[in-house]
């Protein structure tokens, strides 16, 4: 008797506070999307109207005001673009780093991490003058490899960690029984690692589609990014605050929808890897 | 094995389609001009004009709209690295001296000079002409031009007996006697950095005071500038508590609302107060031109853009006849009816202006009395305003006097001039 | 340490079923990761080698003259007797201990509330993605426009509950700093709080029976068992956090520009503005490598830690 009162006791403090959590991790998000449903004089009224009758308005004027669709498109090229690169890299570099012993295994993953510790603004000139010698400057390959130079090192780690919490006698059984080591790799530890490999997925496809400073200086006039429209909507003369609001909830829409599909892997995913160094 | 192919198929197509707009970049016979804009109210415009003029002439003008910052360091990236990005800037009026005395800009001087006439010379104000205008040598044409004014809550000003302030006594009184009952007497902007910094330089304008002195040296601490500053933070008491974090947006904002009485602004923010949908202030607002200190000449601030050729653009020639044409007096009243502004003496006269924007007036007579140069447009500018945007910010918030900030302002700045 | 009998297990089965070149032996299987190493050291090596060069040198783009005029440490030396950057790095270094502080004990709070199945908590955990998804200029501009001191929402309401909020949370140089780094608690939190949500899961049951008939209660297992071995999970939640705090840019750039005063000008921050604004480059390479120096002194202190707890395990 005392123990189920003492644990209704228990679950009253906890959904209270999961409440008290929720709202402060949900709050900006409603304003946002009722920022966005909202005519711009009712964007500030004070006191805050929350029961509205939303319009979609400013949605219609984002359409117009800024090249949506291809934004969206060329949002989407370089975030895959960059998510197949550094997958394609980092993930054959994570299981090569998982299963070396070496001290040359241990100081490569170092220097991997110091490039993606290195602040990306002193190196953002010297990439512009590169892509222009290479004759990259504004084209989404130009935006891609930079991106990817961050985000391999990210797959990598979180991929090293990974392999490290499978067990390597799979593997191994695999190749007595004659397989190489590349279909060892290919049949038996990449299947095993797909949580791993979603969520580094998800992860650097969210930095890529996040990511402002190198789309800022490095993309041209056909593959500007969403992040980059979402500036012109606002002049700092008049920040169009609905107007802001509406492209921003369509900048998230993917990635929030992406994360939602891909959260059973995400969870289990963030754990295996982090877990090993 | 799906996953591998499906990879693969990525990869494919997005080389593929990176690789598109290179093959599209080689000559064509007809030049398609780049245009970068600020997204400034007029870049609308320039988007919705272009097609007329590919119609006029067969030049395709591809306009792209930037913030701020994003388009001041990609031009300088792409001047310095001469990739030839852009054909057309728009250029804000304090980036004249620093673009004109590098050469990033092609020198407009020759040809307004042959085409004068076609141009109409005469009718664009003088003083617009400090628009891309340096040293004798225009490197840009005005399109767009701001004069600081005085904008005002009509109504309550009216209804309260005040008349808009025509002196600096003036100023204070009527801004002390507006606050009350939830109503602020001004709004300022008092953000760190360009936002207080330009705010606090019309303040110093209509004190008598100036950035440099007569040798073109910094004079941040002279009498008129300490006194200005002391104004503007004690200022801050009548508007609104927020106002030492308010950037132009966040100001107009309290404008618009109907909760700050006055503000000194940009004429270009004019539509938004009279629009309904974004302002409860629409058909109670008005403005006029700023008071000015007794003694001193008549000085407006005079801001905006203006629109130059890139050096390295290989269409100069199209570059121009766009130029031309957007500055032109036949697509002037269209230019500006879409969200640019005047430049031009016929604009603020047109009686269909008039008719839809009938502030042109006074508009027109703060350009006759403008000062381009209150913001002064030199190389060291942007240093100049990093420092007062701090200095200022440190003042207005109660952690300097007005007197220490400017003497440590004038102190970092003196090394930029090689004092 | 149980990660590297399986590569040992690796290598030897490896040599009794083809044996190969010795020197390809030792080398293991790192060529899998030659591809990453060149494509970085390809495209990375350039910038860095030239932010290293060029941070001895006093070189200003927009100069005309383009002159590259050799500056020796001066650049550094400089930023040293910066008070901005002085106060920068300050700021940089107090941001990341309040930012990931709060954002270890919150996520870890949450974390635990979350571990256990209740009805709704899946959901919680769907819906606590929502923030990590925000694109980081749109987030700053959110809060900015909520902390506004007239039309801000958060701001109305704390005058509600009756807190003076002066010139609001951003207009006071005293709170200006927390504000920003509630922003990143906000939005950051989420990912320690899944992270530690999943090691929490992944830990045996067994371990807290054994507890349990040892007569430990539920706070002493919680001290004495479940948070030992989330430790390592921990460490790596810091270092992800710390190096992304040290770099962090959107929220002062768009919200406070730095202000009121020095109050919260971050080293990136500044970096920013002088690389990209003023175009300094000798000075923004030779700050920004000083803060690349913090970062790594930082991120060993952490590596240290791992390695104790190697040991330990």
């Amino acid at each position: 008797m005392m123990g189920r009162r003492r644990q209704r006791a228990a679950d009253a403090v906890t959904y209270t506070l999961l409440a008290l959590i929720m709202g402060f991790f949900l709050f900006p998000f409603v304003w946002l999307l009722s920022t966005s449903l909202k005519p711009a004089r009712d964007a500030f009224a004070i006191p805050p109207v929350w029961i509205f009758r939303p319009i979609m308005d400013n949605f219609r004027t984002v359409f117009s005001m800024v090249p949506v669709v291809a934004y969206l498109k060329n949002s989407l090229t370089i975030a895959l673009g960059t998510t197949a690169l550094s997958l394609l890299l980092g993930v054959p570099a994570g299981y090569g780093l998982a299963r070396t012993a070496s001290r040359a295994a241990g100081n490569s993953a170092l220097l991997m991490l110091a490039i993606r510790m290195a602040p990306p603004v002193a190196l953002l000139i010297p990439f512009y003058l590169v892509m222009r010698d290479i004759r990259l400057l504004g084209t989404y390959l130009a935006v891609i490899l930079l991106q990817s130079v961050f985000n391999t090192t990210f797959v990598a780690w979180m991929m090293r960690g990974y392999f490290l919490s499978l067990p390597a006698d799979l593997e191994l059984a695999a190749m007595t029984d004659g397989c190489t080591r590349f279909g060892a790799f290919w049949r038996v530890a990449l299947p095993l690692a797909v949580p791993g490999l979603a969520t580094a997925g998800i992860f650097t496809f969210t930095f890529s589609w996040n990511d402002f400073l190198l789309p800022m200086l490095l993309s041209g006039r056909t593959t500007r990014t969403l992040t980059l429209g979402i500036l012109e909507t606002m002049s700092t003369y008049e920040i169009g605050w609905n107007n802001m609001a509406a492209i921003g909830m369509i900048t998230i829409l993917p990635v929030l929808l992406l994360g939602y599909i891909l959260q059973p892997y995400y969870v289990r995913g963030l754990t295996l890897g982090a877990v090993r160094e | 094995m799906t996953v591998w192919r499906a990879t693969w198929l990525i990869l494919v197509v997005f080389l593929v389609v990176a690789l598109l707009p290179l093959s599209s970049s080689v000559a064509q016979p007809r030049p398609t001009l780049n245009l970068v804009s600020m997204s400034d109210r007029f870049s609308g415009a320039l988007t919705r004009m272009a097609p007329d003029f590919e119609r006029e002439t067969g030049i395709k003008v591809n306009v792209t709209i930037q913030s701020y910052g994003e388009l001041y360091s990609r031009a300088i990236a792409d001047f310095v690295g001469r990739t030839g990005g852009a054909d057309l800037y728009t250029v804000d009026i304090v980036w004249t001296g620093e673009w004109g005395e590098n050469g990033y800009l092609a020198d407009l001087t020759p040809m307004i000079q042959r085409d004068r006439a076609a141009i109409a010379y005469d009718d664009v104000f003088p003083a617009v002409w400090k628009l891309g205008g340096w040293q004798g040598k225009q490197y840009a044409f005005p399109l767009a031009a701001y004069a600081g004014v005085l904008a005002y809550n009509k109504k309550v000003l009216t209804d309260m007996g005040i008349k808009p302030p025509r002196s600096v006594p003036e100023f204070a009184t009527a801004i002390q006697k507006l606050t009350g009952d939830g109503r602020y007497g001004i709004v300022m902007n008092g953000a760190r950095g360009a936002p207080c910094a330009q705010d606090w330089m019309y303040h110093m304008l209509i004190q008598g005071g100036s950035i440099l002195d007569k040798d073109g040296l910094p004079a941040l601490n002279s009498t008129a500038n300490v006194r200005a500053l002391t104004f503007f933070a004690d200022m801050f008491k009548y508007a609104p508590p927020g106002a030492t974090s308010y950037a132009w947006g966040d100001r107009e904002l309290a404008f618009r609302s109907g909760t700050a009485m006055m503000q000194i602004a940009w004429s270009t923010g004019v539509r938004a107060h009279r629009d309904p949908a974004m302002s409860k202030v629409a058909t109670i607002s008005d403005i006029t031109t700023l008071p000015q200190a007794a003694g001193a000449p008549t000085r407006y601030p005079l801001g905006g853009w203006s629109i130059g050729i890139n050096r390295d653009s290989p269409n100069k020639q199209a570059a121009w006849e766009f130029i031309k044409w957007i500055t032109s007096q036949r697509v002037r009243r269209e230019f500006v009816r879409l969200g640019g502004e005047p430049i031009r003496r016929s604009e603020v006269s047109d009686p269909t202006l008039l008719a839809e924007f009938p502030w042109f007036a006074m508009v027109g007579k703060s350009f006759e009395n403008a000062d381009g140069d209150f913001r002064p447009r030199i190389r060291q500018y942007p240093r100049i305003q990093d420092i007062l945007g701090l200095e200022v910010n440190l003042a207005i918030t109660g952690q300097k006097s007005p007197k220490a900030a400017l003497d440590d302002a004038q102190a970092k700045a003196m090394p930029l001039f090689g004092r | 340490m149980g990660e590297y009998t399986g590569a040992t297990a690796d290598r030897s089965a490896a040599a009794a079923a083809r044996p190969v070149a010795k020197w390809l032996k030792r080398l293991g299987l790192l060529p899998w990761a030659a591809p990453a190493l060149l494509f970085m050291l390809c495209f990375a090596f350039y910038p860095l080698g030239y932010s290293l060069y060029i941070s001895f040198f006093n070189y200003s783009l927009t100069d005309p003259t383009q002159t590259q005029e050799f500056a020796g440490l001066a650049n550094y030396l400089k930023a040293f007797a910066d008070p901005a950057f002085r106060v920068a790095a300050l700021n940089s270094v107090l941001f990341v201990i309040l930012a990931v502080g709060a954002q270890t004990v919150l996520g870890l709070a949450i974390a635990v509330l979350l571990n256990r199945d209740r009805p709704g908590t899946p959901l919680v955990r769907t819906l606590l993605l929502a923030p990590l998804t925000l694109t980081p200029i749109v987030v700053a501009l959110v809060w900015r426009a909520l902390y506004n001191a007239d039309y801000g929402v958060v701001s109305y309401y704390l005058k509600a509950l009756g807190v003076n909020v002066g010139r609001g949370p951003i207009g006071e140089p005293s709170t200006a700093l927390l504000a920003l780094v509630i922003v990143d608690v906000w939005q950051w939190t989420p990912l320690v709080a899944l992270m530690l949500l999943a090691g929490l899961r992944s830990q045996s049951a067994d371990l807290f029976e054994a507890a349990q008939i040892d007569g430990a209660s539920g706070w002493q297992q919680f001290w004495c068992v479940a948070l030992p071995l989330l430790r390592p999970i921990l460490i790596v939640a810091l270092l992800i956090r710390t190096m992304d705090v040290f770099k962090l840019f959107d929220s002062v750039f768009i919200v406070t520009g730095g202000g009121p005063g020095y109050a919260t000008e971050v080293m990136n921050h500044y970096i920013f503005k002088t690389g990209l604004t003023f175009f300094d480059m000798g000075y923004a390479a030779a700050m920004s490598n000083l803060l690349l120096v913090l970062i790594g002194l930082f991120t060993a202190v952490y590596f240290r830690a791992i390695g104790q707890l190697g040991v330990t395990q």
